[in-house]
């Protein structure tokens, strides 16, 4: 632990008269600046508080869930129980998190939950809570027990936890759709976003590492396939893509079990899938073509087979590698997943632009509509870089 | 490692045979299903209309806070749901934007398309798409400030207009005030909430777009500014607008449904068949023009069956279930400010063009 350092008010008045007036530039750059932010700040809070949120709170629900119908709203529970009892179970578990940090994740949670608190919800929201906190500290006791005795608690937590990241989508599908489920084109809002870019990311990281093992080879023909499939699918833009699926990819399907008829929440899926693995299949890639040859001549000395030199010594160091890129990959693709309204999907983004229209008091409310959006895609895209920092300090990356 | 070479060429062969093969016997029944395609039988066998609609649009095409969709467009998907199916509520909707909606019509994704789409000569003609009938008559407007002085677009010599870029809006524009000699200047913005915010500032004298636009952002108008009552259109129109459901090229049973559910429901205005009154009226028309427009027995003669491969009474389920043209207009437009009497869509014995042909 670090003592805190005295502060010293003279220390500070130097630096500050050193680094913001020391000369004529400085000055002048500080005057500009401090006018430029005031202004933006000014401006900011001028438009809040002439902001009316009451097309956000009317459309709530819409936001979240798009046009599931009303009487299918309950399926949303289940699964944000899920999801928040797995992920505070894996911070305890794997995490060391300090008590600022926890507070962030509280934060994390508490803003849109702020944004979307409604009486009606009170009970599922207290639940919701309940399982997160109950999950993390029931973790944090395994994790201390197996500490003190020796017993394996949290190897096995820690596999169970593995199997039901891995089985979350798989459940998402099964609570959506049970008892004759609404039909996959009415989900929508922010569930279809997280839904869509959760899929291409568990689709797509394997598919993109066998590309990527498969560029890497030496054998023409899987070389070749695998390089024409990286840039066929990167040389054309999503939008593209999307609409291919839209239009053109039903005429391809076989017309038996309903296949050509296949919902476009589906096509999305396949879509979002191939064009992660491709650019994932890039970025491990570069990872590959960091490790040292050493490597590979020390595993073929340990005579191990092809496959296992790759899954014991070389994709291990690869991936952590090029962790930041794959996050950085992950991150743009949940933010894609905004452009399936050219699918005719709701996804939240176009949730955001269609509601200013309903009513014509809503007429030039959109700026409220879109900050609400944003917010949402921000939330989740700085918890999944946060993870990313996590994972890197964990593995120690950067500091060799 | 030469073997493998071998059996992974011979391998990939196979797989493209199959698939070329998979490709080819699609496109054989591509070709046979393309030459009749009977979007009324499909629509009947499934028991579901596929309607493409706007979801961005007041008083047209809008998503109500429950996930439903409401709009003048949407009651004319509802209409023909109600004529074909019996039921107002069988249609799924799909949300089309400007840019994907024709191909979402052509590839098949939809059976009808109403998403206050302008009927031209290119459209009806390039895009294999036949429009019905017009629903709705919209045209170019000029909104100005009432203290302006305006009264007509030949008094704005030299004046600034407001109009959006890279539209048709702004072409007609350009025909109107260069066409007869007058200077202008056009400020061009890529969206409506800043060209307003300009508007509001009186940036420009004038805001050109559809009227139906104009009207709507008239009655918004915020009263800080002004209110609705500082702003006035100006009678002229620049431009010819008419908007109406589209179906595919060569699928007549479907267009000939479409175009006499709305000819139905304007002609029922006219009788004075409205929602509340139709189920008293079909039971004892009063005049064989009624019962033949219901489906209905006229003193006990034969019932007419126009042969349209619906229920005779599809026009019942329809008034019945969703109205006839002049409550959809009330119900979904009159809220927006745009006022039905002494415009192109009042009906043709009030001096507009609502017309139906005759029901016989």
């Amino acid at each position: 632990m670090m003592t805190m350092p005295k502060i010293n008010i003279n220390e500070i008045k130097n630096w500050t008269i050193n680094n913001f007036f020391g000369s004529k530039l400085n000055l002048l750059l500080t005057i500009f600046s401090t006018l430029f932010i005031v202004y933006i700040i000014s401006s900011f809070i001028s438009f809040l508080s002439s902001a009316e949120w009451e097309v956000v709170a009317l459309n709530k629900r819409l936001l979240l869930l798009g046009r599931l119908p009303a009487e299918d709203t309950w399926r949303a529970w289940p699964i944000l129980w899920l999801f928040s009892s797995i992920l505070c179970s894996s911070i305890g578990a794997w995490g060391n998190p300090k008590k600022s940090e926890l507070l962030f994740i509280l934060l994390a949670f508490l803003m849109p939950a702020a944004i979307f608190f409604s009486m009606s919800y009170i009970v599922h929201i207290s639940i919701t809570i309940i399982i997160g906190v109950g999950s993390y500290f029931s973790s944090r006791i395994i994790k201390k027990i197996s500490a003190i005795k020796v017993v394996m608690y949290l190897d096995t937590l820690k596999k169970i936890l593995i199997s039901l990241w891995i089985l979350l989508i798989p459940l998402v599908f099964i609570v959506l759709l049970i008892g004759g489920g609404p039909k996959p084109n009415l989900w929508g809002g922010f569930l279809l976003n997280i839904l869509l870019a959760s899929v291409a990311v568990v689709a797509g990281f394997p598919l993109g590492i066998l590309m990527a093992i498969g560029r890497s080879t030496k054998l023409p023909v899987i070389k070749t396939a695998c390089t024409l499939y990286i840039e066929t699918i990167r040389g054309a833009p999503l939008v593209a893509w999307l609409l291919l699926a839209w239009f053109v990819l039903p005429k391809f399907l076989p017309n038996f079990y309903g296949l050509s008829e296949i919902s476009v929440v589906i096509r999305a899926m396949i879509v979002l899938s191939f064009f992660a693995s491709a650019y994932i299949a890039e970025v491990i890639r570069g990872g590959l073509q960091s490790i040292p040859k050493g490597q590979l001549e020390a595993a073929d000395a340990l005579n191990l087979s092809y496959f296992n030199k790759m899954r014991i010594i070389i994709l291990p160091q690869a991936i952590k590698v090029v962790i930041p890129a794959i996050v950085s990959t992950f991150i743009g693709i949940f933010k894609d997943t905004s452009l399936v309204f050219i699918l005719a999907l709701t996804d939240l983004l176009q949730v955001g632009r269609i509601i200013p229209e309903q009513d014509p008091k809503f007429f030039g409310k959109q700026i409220e509509a879109l900050l609400v959006v944003a917010s949402l895609f921000w939330i989740v895209s700085v918890a999944l870089s946060n993870l990313s920092s996590k994972i890197e300090k964990n593995l120690g990356i950067g500091t060799r | 490692m030469r073997k493998i070479k071998y059996t992974l060429l011979i391998s990939a062969l196979f797989a493209m045979t199959a698939f070329s093969y998979a490709c080819a016997t699609e496109d054989s029944s591509e070709a046979s299903s393309s030459g009749g395609s009977n979007t009324l039988q499909e629509v009947l066998d499934r028991g579901m209309l596929k309607c493409g609609v706007n979801d961005n649009l007041a008083g047209f095409g809008v998503v109500a806070a429950d996930g439903s969709f409401s709009g003048f467009d949407i009651d004319f998907c509802k209409a023909v749901a109600a004529a074909i199916l019996g039921d107002s509520s069988k249609v799924e909707y799909t949300p089309t934007t400007a840019s994907n909606r024709f191909e979402a019509l052509g590839s098949g994704e939809i059976d009808l398309l109403i998403r206050n789409t302008t009927w031209t000569a290119s459209r009806d003609r390039e895009l294999k798409q036949d429009f019905t009938a017009p629903t709705f008559y919209d045209g170019q407007g000029m909104m100005v400030y009432v203290d302006s002085g305006y009264s007509s677009i030949d008094d704005m010599e030299g004046a600034t207009i407001c109009v959006l870029q890279g539209t048709t809006t702004e072409l007609n524009l350009d025909d109107r005030f260069t066409g007869t000699g007058m200077s202008y200047t056009p400020l061009t913005f890529e969206t409506n909430d800043p060209l307003q915010a300009a508007f509001e500032e009186k940036r420009c004298d004038g805001w050109t777009t559809d009227k139906s636009g104009l009207a709507s952002k008239r009655a918004s108008f915020p009263a800080s500014a002004g209110g609705p009552e500082a702003l006035k259109v100006l009678p002229e129109t620049l431009s010819k607008e008419p908007l109406g459901p589209l179906t595919r090229d060569n699928d007549s049973e479907m267009y000939d449904v479409v175009q006499w559910v709305v000819f139905g429901m304007m002609q029922a205005e006219e009788s004075g068949i409205n929602s509340s009154n139709v189920s008293s009226i079909a039971s004892n028309p009063p005049n064989p023009g009624v019962a033949r427009l219901l489906g209905a027995s006229f003193e006990g003669g034969e019932v007419q069956d126009f042969s349209f491969g619906i229920p005779k009474d599809f026009m019942q389920k329809v008034i019945s279930q969703v109205g006839n043209y002049g409550e959809v207009y009330d119900r979904h437009l009159v809220p927006l400010g745009l006022e039905r009497a002494g415009s192109l869509n009042a009906m043709w014995t009030e001096g507009g063009l609502i017309y139906a042909p005759p029901f016989r």
